[in-house]
């Protein structure tokens, strides 16, 4: 990047800063900051783009020199590289926050009822409120769950939802993950970058911490052990180095004072028991924290070649002797067409509206949708009903000719593995491109942990798409990520 | 401690130490050399057969030269003794158990290993080969004193020391092999003023001729040297010395008892040997029983914390 450029433009007027069509994190109408924001522009605006350029480049330094980097896979094999980070804070107000929390919990816990009940009595589908096609259909429901009843009910300990705001800065959910969320470690180590770079911020402003994640999901771990001890065994379960997320694994493992165990450091005994390979011998294992997805945990019931298993695990989880988070067959409720039932699933279960709306989305199994899609093609995004990472999407109004034609015959080939939703105008957040503040689309991954009384990160993984006018935040296709802050009100209590 | 980490860590300890003394032993090899007469045919094959890998050697090619053996001990990333695959393998080590060891570690490791990826044959010709020796030797000699300065004495420091003090002692028996079997059979003739610089680099090759003067206040001879570099129990690359090292770090350890064992079955052998008799026979055949006997010490630590 041209350094000339940077030292040209010395201050930074927010007058010039212009979002619009698209709702703004920080800039409000007539390019007010917004609730907030106001001590963070002021500040921004202070240091001049001089000073920030300098600080990024700190930032830059210190996240290398952390190592934290996600792994890339190309042609020419696996690269670790740095996590691409934004200085610029999303700043969110802690009122409008606590609205959204109180709507992830829902969202949660009436999902876990749902999964529960698809594994149990199947009420909601004998009602009429959940179509036995669609789980007749679905990848992820595992049959080998049936009549498991993990503790207290929950199935998706930890799930990562997407949301998004549209131009007139609602909030949607966009999706859910419920198999093995990633993106936890970044959103703390991106905390501890911003306290460096901007630590006069947190001096004028409260911001509400954020470290408090391991110990609520160490906790909330412990207590799903079968075992008596005061002190149970927790290990975190990984793919192994060559996973994308191998930096989190480690990471999560040594925050919470856990074992990290790949599939063979772990072997099941003949009475269905789970033990590490220890250089002091076995040690028994009471909770699994895993993030190895279903098909790949136990050859024994799912894919009979994985290495990253473990033979004999389900045993040992059915016969209760063990505990898996997220549970196996959790992943049923991760799925793009029951994403669309979820509204109807919290009035269902709870006899409630939906504190936070679902993007609206049409199913492509439903011939009236599926029509109403196939003839909209270039005004849609296509999105395949099990796929993570952004990977097999149609971006409609920029796709081409021909990639239309292909999604038009997937759809009529496979109707159910596809939704349709409308092109979303993505909030924009300002952020530092060539030395000067420029709106780049964002969106926002808060963690909940699920249990007798839910946990939400305060605020979440902020991404974005680094590329101008870019709507793809995924950090395998270009983009990067900000610090997001849940900032008190003014005069209220921090 | 998992059994895979503490067998990472093991592996990486020996890696790295292997890197260092293959590195070493071309450095003085090559001052070796400067030091005999002109017309001597001075003989490469023992540097390959020091590693045990002559079969891919000649496979590879045609001729034993300078450059062919250097090459082939430094860069060839198809030999599995050559200092890069060494440190390919202690990377791939060090890797998963990176937040076992300070930091520094695996970027000292990852640095080397990455700077002789970029090197060429050429930059191994004599004038430059002894920077990139030593640059060698100093990152090994590096991470020893960030393990020793930065590390808690726990299990995962130990296991690296077992594999480091283990592949050091085997190290050393190596260049006695060799270089005795050398030295002792064909005292070619009219070489014979030049036994003693042999042997001298024999010592160099290990850091060992200042300690030797010390310790052994006479001549450099055989006799003293093999004496020296089995027998000492304060020399660190010593055998005698290496396996106290290794016992030392196997006693804070669980359920020690069959390595300890093995350990002081051959501290005595080693320590009872009359090398006085062994310089004029049988001098082989003892190192290869010593050699054995590390083998079996590596079996049992296999059979005892990473087999289970």
């Amino acid at each position: 990047m041209a350094l000339k450029e940077q030292s040209r433009i010395a201050t930074i007027d927010w007058k010039n800063y212009a979002p619009a069509p698209y709702y703004d994190e920080l800039i409000g109408d007539g390019q007010k900051p917004r609730a907030g924001a106001e001590a963070l522009t002021r500040h921004l605006a202070r240091l001049g783009s001089r000073e920030l350029a300098a600080r990024r480049l700190a930032a830059d330094l210190s996240i290398k020199s952390m190592g934290i980097t996600f792994t890339v896979y190309s042609e020419a094999g696996m690269i670790d590289r740095a996590w691409p980070f934004d200085i610029v804070p999303r700043v969110i107000a802690e009122s409008e926050w606590r609205r959204v929390e109180a709507g992830l919990e829902q969202r949660v816990t009436a999902l876990n009822m749902f999964i529960q009940d698809l594994y149990g009595k199947q009420k909601v589908i004998a009602d009429g409120v959940f179509p036995r096609s669609v789980l007749e259909q679905s990848v992820n429901f595992r049959p080998q769950c049936i009549g498991m009843k993990p503790r207290g009910g929950v199935w998706a300990h930890i799930c990562g939802s997407d949301l998004v705001r549209d131009g007139s800065g609602q909030f949607y959910v966009l999706e859910d993950n419920l198999r093995v969320p990633s993106g936890v470690s970044y959103m703390l180590e991106n905390r501890q970058a911003s306290k460096r770079i901007f630590p006069e911020m947190f001096a004028q402003a409260t911001i509400l911490p954020v470290d408090d994640y391991p110990g609520e999901l160490m906790e909330t771990l412990c207590a799903l052990s079968p075992g008596q001890s005061s002190t149970p065994n927790v290990v975190v379960l990984t793919p192994g180095i060559y996973n994308s997320a191998y930096f989190e694994h480690v990471w999560l493992a040594s925050q919470m004072g856990a074992e990290l165990v790949q599939g063979s450091d772990l072997y099941v005994s003949n009475d269905n028991r789970v033990f590490m390979r220890t250089i002091f011998g076995p040690q028994p294992v009471d909770v699994i924290y895993r993030r190895v997805d279903d098909m790949f945990l136990d050859p024994e019931v799912f894919n009979p070649d994985s290495m990253l298993g473990v033979p004999g695990l389900m045993r040992a989880w059915k016969a209760g002797h063990v505990a898996i988070a997220n549970a196996p067959g959790a992943g049923v409720a991760d799925d793009k067409v029951v994403y669309a039932y979820v509204p109807k699933l919290i009035r269902y279960y709870l006899d409630q509206d939906a504190i936070i709306p679902n993007v609206p989305t049409y199913l492509c199994m439903e011939p009236t949708q599926r029509e109403h899609v196939l003839a909209n093609l270039d005004k849609l995004v296509i999105k395949p009903a099990n796929e993570s990472g952004g990977y097999g999407m149609l971006i409609g109004p920029r796709a081409s000719q021909r990639d239309r034609k292909r999604f038009a015959r997937l759809i009529t080939e496979n109707p159910r593995n596809y939704i349709a939703q409308p092109t979303l105008n993505l909030s924009t957040c300002p952020t530092l491109v060539g030395g000067r503040m420029q709106p780049r689309h964002v969106d926002l991954r808060p963690f909940i942990i699920s249990r007798k009384k839910p946990y939400v990160t305060m605020g979440g993984l902020t991404r974005v798409a680094l590329r101008k006018g870019s709507l793809v935040v995924n950090s395998s296709q270009g983009g990067g990520s900000k610090d997001t802050w849940i900032v008190a009100d003014e005069g209220g209590q921090s | 401690m998992l059994s895979r980490l503490a067998n990472n860590l093991y592996w990486a300890g020996r890696y790295v130490e292997r890197a260092e003394n293959t590195a070493r032993l071309m450095g003085v090899t090559t001052y070796l050399l400067l030091d005999l007469p002109r017309q001597t045919q001075f003989d490469w094959a023992p540097l390959v057969e020091i590693t045990a890998t002559e079969p891919l050697f000649r496979e590879r090619n045609k001729e034993v030269t300078e450059q062919s053996v250097i090459e082939f001990l430094t860069l060839d990333c198809d030999n599995p003794g050559a200092v890069i695959s060494s440190l390919a393998f202690a990377r791939e080590n060090l890797r998963v158990a990176r937040d076992l060891v300070p930091r520094e570690v695996w970027e000292e490791v990852n640095g080397l290993y990455h700077a002789l990826r970029d090197l060429d044959g050429r930059s191994l010709e004599r004038r430059s080969r002894q920077a990139i020796v030593e640059r060698i030797v100093r990152s090994g000699r590096l991470v020893a004193g960030l393990l020793d300065s930065g590390m808690s004495r726990d299990a995962s420091y130990r296991f690296f020391k077992l594999g480091e003090s283990l592949e050091r002692a085997d190290m050393t028996t190596r260049i006695l092999d060799v270089r005795s079997e050398d030295l002792l059979t064909t005292t070619m003739d009219g070489l014979r003023p030049f036994e003693t610089i042999q042997w001298m680099s024999v010592l160099k090759s290990l850091s060992g001729y200042q300690m030797y003067r010390r310790h052994e206040r006479t001549r450099v001879s055989a006799k003293g040297v093999l004496r020296f570099l089995l027998q000492n129990e304060d020399f660190p690359r010593a055998v005698l010395h290496c396996l106290d090292r290794f016992d030392e770090q196997l006693k804070r350890l669980p359920e020690n008892g069959s390595c300890r064992r093995g350990v002081r079955v051959l501290r005595g052998k080693i320590q009872s040997a009359a090398i006085a008799d062994l310089v004029d026979s049988g001098m082989s055949e003892f190192i290869d029983w010593i050699q054995g006997d590390l083998i079996e010490l590596d079996q049992r630590l296999h059979a005892t914390y990473f087999g289970r």
